[in-house]
């Protein structure tokens, strides 16, 4: 009863592989015509990053100018930095963050006390909440030099004041830090919904071989995980050169000493187009990071297709 | 002595029930530690929160945050509630669309996602990749907005805060893989039953999906809640707004402003901004806190499979 | 069967949803933007109609106008009055409409774009008036549009006011027809000033001197800081520029560049230098870093989350630079802190004032606008018909606002409901009603600026930035990139820093920029 996987290995005709689908593809519908009309429609704007607008001439109308939208980017001179420096702190996030919302969520769901883990975890939800601009005063209140409770701290301890600000230093473990714990909570749910949708034969099979919890986590828990774990890493790859600005701009601002090792693709363009609203110019950064992100997701997405064709995005 | 013996063979019966061994023992104070750190470090900036927007301006302002509250002050909740009308009107909005546009979402993601996982249908890769593009290629914000308003009728259409978010290709990709774990026998015995793919997936998939949905209806309901953006670009009508614009507008407006009113020449109105922003965020959680714990439930294990087998 | 039903059921609820939903949606856009075709009423009183004979008022039209900032509260009603005069009048209904502050970056260029009805269209310099017209956005006010759909303002209009809004010879807008003086000065603290014997401020060098007392008496004791920087020194390098009368970017719209007052003549090619290479800002930077190591303000200035408005108004610091916007901070000041007094001080008082431009405040006409002429005329009328005017500006006399008998106003019951002037910037004229119950060390101060009040030389000239867009991006990053660590004095060392910063100018096309700019400059001058 098993169908073909694809026409081009029987013998069907389009029109019956139609038919025999139908339902399917029915039930396709809906998703398919909002894609078309919300994202693939307005693609066309992707033009604009070739073109000048004018309003007049509308965006299919206006006058073509080649890749000059993209060179404020290169003749800055930052172009490379600021892309390193988000691909780099993305990666951190990503490993970071999945480490530790795979990890709650397996301790969440073995361990015993509803009460307690019902606590923990709506606690920790709560930074999901607090915007970057909230987290920015709290941060300061803790750090800055003259009154922060860390300077506090240490001077009734008799040490020097410390001044972060000044410091690029820390700033790659406070980013990975902040952005870590703001995402446990919404992160570690779909691992968890995973978790719970293991079967639990296993682990009583496994009770009966007189396996104990580690070894029940690493041999089954985790390895029912890993098709997760994928998908995720590959929808997080996918967008490897798009930084948060919420993060890094509220948290660094303009601080001058902190840029090079803090300074993202998005920051660097809002600065440099913070004036002049220039949509060409913006839409080229965009298409730019579309692009190398398309690319990066073009050569993962094959690799593991060719480990392990399920994990694969499509 | 039998009394004893009862106690004893009591305590041995529970105890080989839960497998009370040292391993279990250690791991569930590693574990208690690790979620008791974790609990801390999360509540901690809430609660500065909370105490800050109970807390008077100037004291912020020359004190910072907090762990008590040294002046008692209403004044950033007086602002945010400013006027009653508006915020009742806007937290009916904001759950009027979380709940619609929940319930959308959920169906979306899930029926494509069953869909998209069926080994059997034959471009389900082409489909795929068609879903995916779309989220690395985007035309700007400008196009998005023409079509909307002037195709789609969008201004001022309660329609442009719930149509333009309700299918998400992430949901759908987490749905198509968790789907993807249900055993193909199920669905097999189904179909010899003569029940078509509709059936199937409301019948069986659907309810063996409990975590997933619960999982899938948490993340659109956070992300309805919580969406500002829509509402900014669409909406004009102040008894049309969502509560999360409505506050974010307060904050939003006196920030831009001053950095404007030293060109423009306008006045800057005079707002305790800090306990404002605090009260900003306690307001907004409200809700949609209690909503997470009513969905925990759902992560029970043995709510599907197992199920079914049995 | 039972699952036919379950579909059906299902299909049945997604139906009714959709159709809730654009039912909603329907009802929502009751009112027609669009204008009706009824045919308005007859009965000018004030004959306005007749004013514009060439322009065709049988078709009933609303006007969309778009302002900056909240909507009052009691638009609607003032709105309503409003088109009781002109509806009889010209046939028009006003439609007033606004952009929160909070939205204007994002949702200004859409609004223009996006093909919504648009006619009039607040726009200033600093609010994308060059960027927006270099996209065709504003329609270009002619001589011949001005004499068909604006007669009035082309007769009350200051000539001067159509030089600061022109583009390449060009005018996109009409600008306010008033200028006021625009000088930055300083707030402080006047008990504190009182309390360790500070000399008044009459110089830049005092209020150093006030400052580093502060700093080094105050600040331990208290925490107060001699001014609680925060972000940027901005203010106070406008208060550094004074001394020099120096014209740049900011006050003249010629980019990174700027020039020195020279008695009102036009600078030559030699007169421009580079802004922030000149030695004047260099100096400026040095002071900063002076007063930095003297702790004037924190180490962490350039991260804090306080304005340094706000900390002076809740007394963590004790001094504050900017424009007329201080006194409100500084009765704050004194109404919130327990035996504080404020004092202000010209730190400049032998320098030019500069004038807040014509250009400040542009009403301009949507290029995409169904109705130009209508616009043109509506325009006219809310600029030079003082009823209209007055409602516009301040709403309904008696209520939001009562003019005293000496000519200026004083706020009504109701001002809260429609706040004097929160639109109207645009339209303003020479008699906007001055406020009654004003502080009177701000009358006495602005007093010694009105005379001092100058334009630009280069008043009409504007740095067309478009053919070196791409340059200017990249050297406006730079520049924001250090402003801010030079601007508070966090540099080891300001020479290097500012050579580094300049160099990366270069780099990045500065030298094209300036080749431009001449070009532009030596064009301009020969139109004259």
């Amino acid at each position: 009863m098993l169908k073909r996987s694809a026409s081009k290995y029987t013998s069907k005709s389009i029109g019956k592989l139609l038919y025999e689908n139908r339902i399917l593809l029915l039930m396709l519908l809906p998703a398919v015509l909002y894609t078309i009309v919300f994202s693939y429609l307005p693609m066309g704007g992707i033009v604009l990053a070739f073109k000048n607008f004018r309003y007049a001439d509308g965006i299919f109308g206006s006058p073509w100018v080649g890749l000059t939208n993209f060179k404020f980017l290169v003749i800055s001179g930052k172009l490379w930095p600021v892309t390193r420096n988000t691909i780099l702190y993305n990666l951190a996030f990503i490993i970071v963050g999945m480490f530790f919302q795979i990890l709650f969520a397996i301790v969440l769901s073995e361990v015993r006390g509803k009460k307690f883990k019902k606590i923990a975890q709506s606690s920790m939800f709560f930074p999901h909440f607090i915007s970057w601009v909230v987290v920015a005063a709290i941060v300061y209140n803790i750090f800055n030099y003259e009154k922060g409770v860390l300077n506090n701290i240490l001077v009734s301890l008799g040490s020097a004041r410390v001044n972060i600000y000044n410091n690029p230093d820390p700033w790659p473990a406070l980013l990975i830090f902040l952005k870590t714990w703001k995402g446990l909570g919404y992160g570690s749910v779909v691992y968890l919904a995973v978790i719970t949708g293991i079967d639990q034969e296993m682990y009583e099979a496994a009770d009966i071989d007189g396996a104990n919890i580690w070894q029940k986590i690493f041999r089954i828990t985790i390895p029912s995980l890993v098709p997760t774990i994928m998908i995720m890493l590959l929808l997080s790859l996918g967008q490897i050169f798009r930084g948060d600005f919420g993060l890094f701009y509220q948290l660094v601002k303009s601080n001058q000493k902190l840029l090079p090792s803090t300074d993202i693709i998005d920051t660097f363009v809002f600065r440099a187009l913070m004036s002049t609203a220039d949509i060409g110019m913006a839409s080229a950064t965009g298409l730019y990071q579309s692009v190398v992100c398309f690319i990066t997701i073009l050569i993962f997405n094959a690799i593991i297709k060719k480990i392990q064709p399920d994990y694969a995005l499509y | 002595m039998r009394f004893i013996n009862f106690v004893g063979d009591f305590t041995m019966s529970k105890l080989s029930k839960r497998n009370f061994s040292t391993d279990v023992i250690a791991f569930n104070i590693v574990g208690y530690v690790l979620l008791f750190l974790v609990s801390v470090i999360c509540i901690f900036p809430f609660y500065l929160v909370i105490v800050g927007s109970f807390t008077d301006e100037a004291t912020i302002i020359s004190k910072g945050f907090n762990l008590y509250i040294p002046k008692f002050s209403l004044e950033g909740y007086k602002l945010c509630l400013k006027n009653p009308e508006t915020i009742l009107a806007a937290y009916r909005n904001t759950i009027f669309v979380t709940i619609i546009g929940t319930f959308l979402s959920v169906i979306m993601a899930t029926m494509t996602g069953y869909v998209l996982q069926r080994k059997d249908f034959p471009w389900r890769n082409g489909f795929s990749f068609f879903f995916f593009f779309t989220t690395l290629f985007n035309g700007g914000l400008v196009p998005y907005y023409i079509l909307c308003v002037r195709y789609l009728g969008f201004k001022n259409n309660m329609v442009a805060l719930v149509l333009p978010s309700i299918f998400s290709v992430w949901n759908m990709i987490i749905a198509k893989s968790f789907i993807r774990d249900i055993p193909d026998a199920i669905t097999e015995s189904a179909k010899i039953d003569g029940a078509n793919d509709f059936l199937i997936y409301i019948r069986l998939i659907m309810p063996l999906s409990i975590p997933l949905i619960a999982t899938l209806g948490l993340f659109s309901a956070l992300g309805f809640w919580n969406d500002w953006y829509s509402c900014m670009l669409f909406i004009d009508d102040e008894s049309k707004f969502t509560l999360q614009y409505y506050l974010q507008r307060m904050l939003g407006s006196v920030d831009a402003l001053r950095k404007l009113a030293d060109k423009a020449g306008v006045p800057v109105p005079q707002l305790p901004m800090e306990s404002m922003k605090m009260a900003m965020t306690v307001i907004s959680i409200g809700p949609i806190i209690l909503v997470y714990p009513f969905v925990q439930r759902y992560f029970v294990k043995g709510l599907t499979i197992g199920a079914v087998k049995g | 069967m039972r699952s036919k039903r379950v579909l059906a059921l299902l299909i049945a609820m997604i139906m009714l949803i959709s159709v809730a939903l654009t039912a909603c949606g329907k009802t929502n856009n009751a009112t027609p933007t669009q204008s009706s075709e009824s045919n308005g009423g007859t009965g000018s009183k004030e004959g306005l109609a007749a004013l514009y004979p060439e322009v065709d008022f049988s078709k009933r039209v609303t006007i969309n106008v778009y302002q900056l900032g909240a909507a009052p509260k009691d638009k609607d009603r003032v709105v309503a009055e409003i088109n009781k005069i002109i509806e009889p009048e010209i046939n028009t209904t006003l439609k007033l409409n606004f952009i929160d502050w909070a939205d204007i970056s994002t949702k200004y260029s859409l609004i223009l774009a996006g093909g919504e009805d648009v006619d009039l269209v607040f726009t200033a310099p600093w609010n994308y008036y060059y960027q927006e017209a270099a996209k065709g956005a504003f329609l270009e006010i002619t001589d011949e549009f001005l004499s068909r759909a604006m007669p009035q303002t082309k007769q009350t209009q200051h000539p001067e006011s159509w030089d600061s809004v022109k583009i390449n010879g060009k005018i996109f807008g009409v600008p306010k027809n008033v200028i006021s003086p625009e000088h930055k000065f300083v707030a402080i603290r006047e008990d504190l000033r009182e309390k360790y014997n500070i000399p008044e401020l009459k110089s830049w060098n005092d209020y150093e001197n006030y400052l580093v007392t502060i700093a080094k008496n105050e600040t331990p004791v208290s925490g107060i800081f001699g001014i609680a920087a925060s972000a940027n020194n901005a203010e106070l390098r406008r208060v550094w520029g004074q001394q020099y009368d120096i014209f740049d970017g900011q006050n003249a719209n010629i980019g990174p560049f700027a020039y020195l007052w020279n008695n009102g003549a036009l600078p030559d090619d030699d007169d421009f230098f580079v802004y922030w290479d000149s030695p004047y800002i260099r100096e400026f930077c040095k002071r900063m870093k002076y007063l930095a190591e003297n702790g004037a303000w924190s180490q962490d200035a350039l991260s804090n989350t306080v304005s340094d408005d706000d900390a002076f108004a809740n007394g963590t610091g004790a001094s504050i630079a900017w424009n007329g916007t201080v006194y409100t901070y500084g009765k704050l000041a004194e109404k919130n802190i327990p035996g504080a007094k404020v004092s202000y001080w010209d730190l400049t008082p032998n320098s030019r004032v500069n004038a807040e431009n014509y250009s400040n405040a542009i009403m301009a006409i949507a290029t995409a606008s169904k109705y130009q002429d209508r616009a043109g005329v509506l325009l006219d009328i809310m600029k030079n018909y003082t009823p209209v005017y007055r409602l516009y500006v301040g709403g309904i006399e008696g209520e939001h606002y009562t003019a005293t008998k000496d000519g200026k106003r004083a706020l009504g019951p109701k001002a809260d409901d429609y706040p004097w002037d929160n639109c109207g910037w645009g339209i303003r004229r020479n008699d906007l009603l001055e406020q009654a119950d004003r502080d009177p060390r701000e009358v006495a101060l602005d007093a010694t600026f009105v005379d001092r009040m100058v334009l630009p030389p280069t008043n009409g000239f504007s740095f067309d930035q478009e053919p070196v867009k791409n340059e200017m991006a990249a050297i406006e990053s730079i520049i924001n990139e250090y402003q801010a660590v030079l601007e508070l004095g966090m540099v080891d060392d300001v020479d290097a820093t500012i050579d580094e910063m300049v160099s990366r100018m270069y780099q990045a096309g500065l030298e094209k920029v300036k080749e431009e700019f001449l070009n532009q400059y030596h064009a301009w001058l020969a139109t004259r």
